[in-house]
């Protein structure tokens, strides 16, 4: 069974068993997470008094970071508003990126094992949601739709082993755009892949999707920031790491990304 | 020391009602390992409660129902979060037969059986696990898998066991007073 379910087609017998299967579990999936929310919120209410202490010193930290981030951003976009009055763009990304459509959904289930990075959303294919979906949240790109049933779909997290996103760098002066490939692994690590040995890079800069044509992200959604940067004379490319936006222990709801 | 007994269903109505016990008890574990052990996190891994309850049935049904009641664990998990279709199935399955082999051999009556017996069936499932990964080209790196999924796991699903059992116990007991015979 195993062996004819990675052979066929992803419409073959196997898979379609599968949906069917989802569709039937769905419902069931739905009650059971919303039953067990509250005992799931005060577990993690238990286990975040532990981090309490540490968390607050380095949020406090990083409100000051953001207060003058969000002063730069004002700045910048008042500029990039007047700019693009100015050139007038008609083929602007964030227009492009207005134009999509957002299906809310919630996270009804999760892989049952460490090798994988995977949730299961309570919207299918009669939502018009499709496979290579981008998913998002308040806090950044949570990963993307692999697998479709009616009423419900598989998204695959950033951090699991097979996501792979088109990225750039932002920040750092300079004219060059620094691009690259944002990869998980199988130890929730994510890596920025093939970065330009040249690019100047440093810790604290934001990484977002770059959106390159034929890429089934919008560009400019948020990834993660990042944390280290390595270089070695014998390496083709930089290796770099990325610490995610989104807590990937805690999603809940998340918004689907139709184009 | 003397091996205690099976008890099995001998009535159409009895074995009718222990199947229905068997299914929701099936449902609840799908339900469980879905949607609340991924959201437990103990040492960086979260229980196992599928194995838990193969197992379970394993000792207390013996290594047919053992097995196929791991096989359909396996498959409902695999509908539940799309995963692939038959890994779960194959592992659990293993896990439930040999679990119900060793009630079926082996002197259970020790209180400290199940622990055992699951933390046996865990080491043997995540060992499966892995060599399946590893045969579908994924990452296995060592030293996570011994500090990360193996070793928590095994305490995790040992801490289970005792509970887990007495439950599923309690859970399938009616029946097999119910009308029937020692096996």
């Amino acid at each position: 069974m195993l062996t004819v379910f990675f052979r066929e087609q992803a419409d073959g017998a196997l898979h379609r068993a599968q949906h069917l299967g989802a569709q039937v579990l769905e419902p069931l999936q739905a009650g059971s997470s919303r039953v067990v929310k509250p005992f799931r919120d005060a577990w993690n209410w238990v286990g975040d008094l532990f981090t309490a202490k540490g968390e607050n010193k380095r949020l406090r930290k990083e409100v000051a970071t953001l207060r003058r981030a969000v002063a730069q951003e004002l700045d910048t976009q008042q500029q990039n508003e007047e700019l693009r009055s100015l050139v007038g763009l008609a083929d602007d990304p964030i227009y492009d990126q207005a134009k999509a459509h957002l299906v809310p959904a919630r996270v009804i289930a999760r892989s049952t094992q460490v090798w994988y990075s995977r949730v299961t959303i309570n919207v299918g294919s009669a939502d018009g949601v499709a496979v290579y979906d981008p998913v998002v949240n308040g806090q950044g790109l949570v990963g993307r739709v692999t697998e479709v049933a009616t009423n419900s779909a598989e998204v695959t997290l950033l951090t699991d082993q097979d996501s792979y996103v088109d990225a750039k760098v932002l920040g750092g002066g300079g004219d060059m755009v620094t691009e690259g490939v944002v990869a998980g692994g199988v130890e929730g690590d994510v890596r920025m892949l093939f970065v330009n040995k040249e690019a100047k890079l440093q810790a604290g800069q934001y990484v977002v999707t770059s959106g390159r044509t034929g890429s089934i992200f919008i560009s400019g959604i948020p990834i993660g920031v990042v944390e280290n940067v390595g270089r070695q004379d014998v390496a083709l490319y930089q290796n770099v790491t990325v610490t995610p936006l989104v807590d990937f222990r805690k999603i809940d709801l998340v918004m689907v990304v139709r184009r | 020391m003397k091996r205690p007994r099976r008890l099995e269903p001998t009535t159409w109505r009895g074995v009718a009602l222990d199947l229905a016990r068997l299914l929701v008890m099936l449902l609840l574990t799908v339900l469980l390992q879905t949607t609340v052990a991924p959201h437990i996190r103990v040492l960086g891994a979260s229980p196992d409660v599928a194995m838990v309850a193969v197992v379970c049935v394993g000792l207390l049904r013996g290594s047919e129902a053992g097995a196929v009641f791991g096989f359909l664990t396996g498959a409902c998990i695999s509908f539940a979060v799309f995963g692939p279709l038959g890994l779960s199935s194959l592992v659990l399955v293993i896990v439930g037969y040999a679990a119900g082999r060793y009630a079926e051999t082996a002197d259970t009556s020790s209180g400290f059986a199940p622990i055992v017996v699951v933390v046996g069936g865990t080491a043997l499932g995540e060992l499966l696990y892995s060599l399946a990964q590893f045969l579908l080209d994924n990452q296995v790196p060592f030293g996570f898998f011994i500090t990360r999924i193996f070793l928590p796991l095994i305490v995790l699903n040992a801490l289970l066991a005792a509970p887990g059992y007495l439950v599923a116990r309690l859970w399938l007991r009616e029946e097999v007073t119910d009308g029937a015979q020692p096996a």
